[in-house]
């Protein structure tokens, strides 16, 4: 088995919207068991990366590839993606009304079993599966009933993000400033939930404007991401000293395209 | 009495003239009135025009040219096994099947029928209660209307629902339409009236089917008289064939205290337009318009209702909401009045619609007239398409498109559906409803 083939290789990616190029060559290695953030003020480029990564079509590569455990990534749609194990954790996750929690959770998971050739999971063993994830996350089994997201507060919202990802199981979770709108202690549950979700065999991809986040799940590396490049990498210090500096010293720096 | 037909009349409706002309020989003389003057109305006035503010999207030119005949006497034709058609698959009793307006006892099944609950055909419930008849019959259906004016000169046997004061009907009643299928086209004018006294509660449900080939004119009426404190539940499920033109009016007066909740679902023909008035007569009476309505290419499905708040303190919630496909088109027309001194009243509207493709159309419009000061109305419309981030949301977490525009569009028709009255029907119809959407839907992964 190959144990150190990257789980995603992101080589010279450039994407634009509507005519706007967003990322300008975006380089970036993840092997199996890292933890990885991404860093940068507003409108870097951090939440495209995200989008682009999980599949929405609004964004338009326009150069460079991306290799998901050495399969080209942007071949695929963003239901094949999401069944071969990639997961995306929504900053603003959408509200579906009429659609229970449940009954989305159970379709998804089912979704992504049936890809990877095991049986659908009767009603018994996916409640089984569902109250262990919530005790991850200290959710209420009353979540399930409701309709996705509906009227979820914006912690709910978060925490109902990480219960999908542990239920899904996936093999790549991008978390998309999941950190944002939280108090400390809907942030501790969240991060706590994902800190239980680290595994050798997975991969994380933070995306984060604080660094407050980092202090509760820690990174084995940091990029800062601005004007569509990452313009810096290095350990969980450039985290504190972005703390320490801000994002300013970047455009000082004459960062291209800031 | 001259044998031509006057010139407002289509040419090739001869055999609805001669019908009338039937019809006026027989029944009581009330009765026989009705249909004079009703007939008198229409012939006056002939189809409306394109130029006529309530006609103006909709094209008659199609149903004009149909040369139908009386459904009647082909009532006796339609089988049993009309009864397996989809959106109505065997109704428990009470049950009570109309062939061309005609009431087919062998199919319908009355017993139990429950204590204080009574059905009669018109002309039975002329003889047994001529004044209660005289006093309602035609009182609540805009008698200018031309299609209400048709359906009365020539309604056949037609219904009369009598729910006593103080019964609690707990099972829903059905009705079903039946438009007979033949060589020929054939026009029906089912005609309805419920008559619900004080504080009494029921559900009723008119389903309108016809087989796949039939084809031609269904002109209901329905007249509901909700009494003091009473509760009515009236669902109307319009499933007809590709050949069925349906016209419909909904006429109700709500008493004080009264509660009116009703439901429309229309799938959609060549032409499909449902009236819906309610006046809400006494005070703290209270109605609910809801509906559902699919258009698929070629058909047109066009909904107007009125609200009359005519006292103070009463309240109407509307939401009818709508799913286009293909060149599909539609119309909702929603008019809420609050006369002069209908102080507190409360009245709200919402029309929502979906579009599926690129070519349909949908025309929306809230009329609002309000003669009083201390009112609260509001009224919305929208129309849109899937929403793209909520497909992609799905998409995210390994859903495919098809899939995942089939969730988003039942939670988009599951908020009417779960408010059709029993729990078998109301799974039917939300069956019929995604096969339907199934077959309009673009197939395949990349559609959008």
């Amino acid at each position: 088995m190959e144990t150190n083939q990257p789980i995603l290789e992101i080589r010279d990616l450039h994407a634009r919207i509507e005519g706007k190029e967003i990322l300008r060559g975006i380089d970036l290695v993840i092997r199996p068991g890292e933890v990885h953030a991404i860093m940068g003020p507003n409108g870097s480029g951090k939440s495209t990366l995200a989008q682009v990564l999980a599949g929405r079509d609004l964004y338009e590569v326009t150069r460079g590839e991306v290799l998901y455990r050495g399969r080209d990534l942007l071949a695929l749609s963003p239901e094949e993606r999401a069944r071969e194990g990639i997961f995306l954790a929504f900053q603003y996750p959408v509200e579906i009304p009429g659609v229970t929690n449940l009954y989305f959770l159970k379709t998804a998971l089912n979704a992504v079993r049936k890809h990877r050739g095991l049986p659908e999971m009767d009603a018994m063993e996916f409640m089984k599966l569902v109250r262990e994830k919530l005790a991850l996350v200290e959710m209420d089994e009353a979540f399930l009933r409701r309709a996705v997201n509906e009227g979820f507060s914006g912690g709910e919202k978060k925490r109902n993000e990480i219960l999908q990802m542990a239920v899904l199981d996936p093999v790549l979770a991008i978390l998309d400033e999941t950190d944002s709108g939280l108090d400390i202690d809907a942030l501790r549950v969240v991060a706590n939930g994902v800190n239980r979700l680290r595994r050798p065999d997975r991969a994380m991809l933070l995306v984060t404007h604080y660094q407050r986040l980092l202090d509760y799940i820690v990174p084995d590396r940091v990029h800062v991401l601005a004007g569509g490049r990452i313009v810096r990498s290095g350990d969980r210090r450039l985290a504190l000293e972005l703390e320490e500096k801000g994002y300013g010293w970047l455009h000082e720096a004459g960062t291209p395209g800031a | 009495m001259t044998t031509g037909i006057a010139e407002t009349i289509p040419a090739g409706w001869k055999a609805l003239v001669d019908r009338h002309r039937e019809l006026l020989a027989t029944g009581p003389a009330f009765l026989r009135e009705l249909r004079r003057a009703a007939w008198t109305r229409f012939e006056e006035r002939g189809l409306p025009g394109r130029r006529e503010e309530d006609w103006r999207e909709i094209d008659l030119r199609p149903l004009a040219a149909l040369s139908p005949v009386p459904a009647a006497p082909r009532a006796s034709r339609v089988s049993p096994d009309i009864l397996d058609h989809p959106a109505v698959a065997r109704p428990a009793p009470p049950r009570f099947v109309l062939a061309g307006g005609r009431l087919r006892e062998d199919l319908s099944a009355a017993h139990p029928l429950p204590a204080g609950l009574q059905v009669l055909t018109i002309e039975e419930a002329a003889r047994a209660w001529p004044d209660l008849l005289a006093t309602h019959l035609g009182r609540y259906a805009p008698a200018e209307n031309p299609f209400v004016a048709l359906n009365t000169a020539l309604a056949e046997e037609g219904l009369v629902v009598r729910v006593a004061a103080g019964t609690d009907v707990d099972v829903p009643l059905h009705l079903v339409h039946v438009a007979p299928a033949g060589d020929r086209d054939v026009a029906c004018h089912p005609r309805v009236l419920v008559l619900v006294e004080t504080g009494a509660r029921v559900a009723l449900v008119e389903s309108f089917l016809a087989r796949e080939e039939a084809g031609g004119l269904v002109n209901g009426v329905t007249e509901l008289l909700v009494g003091p404190g009473a509760r009515v539940t009236h669902a109307r499920v319009q499933h007809e064939a590709p050949g069925i033109h349906h016209v419909a009016h909904v006429a109700a007066r709500v008493e004080a205290g009264g509660s009116l909740r009703s439901l429309s679902l229309a799938l959609g023909g060549p032409l499909v337009r449902v009236g819906i008035d309610v006046r809400l007569a006494g005070e703290e009476a209270e109605t609910s318009l809801d509906g559902l309505y699919l258009a698929g290419s070629g058909q047109v499905v066009d909904h107007r209702t009125a609200i009359l708040h005519d006292v103070p303190r009463c309240a109407s919630h509307q939401l009818y909401k709508g799913l286009l496909a293909g060149d599909g088109r539609a119309v909702f027309r929603g008019r809420i009045v609050v006369a002069p001194g209908a102080q507190q009243t409360d009245a709200h509207q919402q029309n929502r619609n979906l579009l599926l493709s690129r070519q349909a159309l949908v025309r929306t419009r809230p009329q609002l007239e309000i003669y009083a000061d201390d009112v609260r109305a509001t009224h919305g419309a929208t129309v849109g398409q899937l929403d793209d981030e909520m497909l992609f949301y799905f998409r995210s977490r390994g859903i495919g498109l098809a899939e995942a525009r089939h969730l988003l569009l039942a939670a988009f028709t599951g908020e009417i559906l779960e408010r059709v009255p029993g729990a078998p029907l109301a799974g039917l119809l939300r069956d019929l409803v995604r096969d339907r959407l199934a077959r309009e839907l673009p197939a395949g992964e990349d559609a959008r």
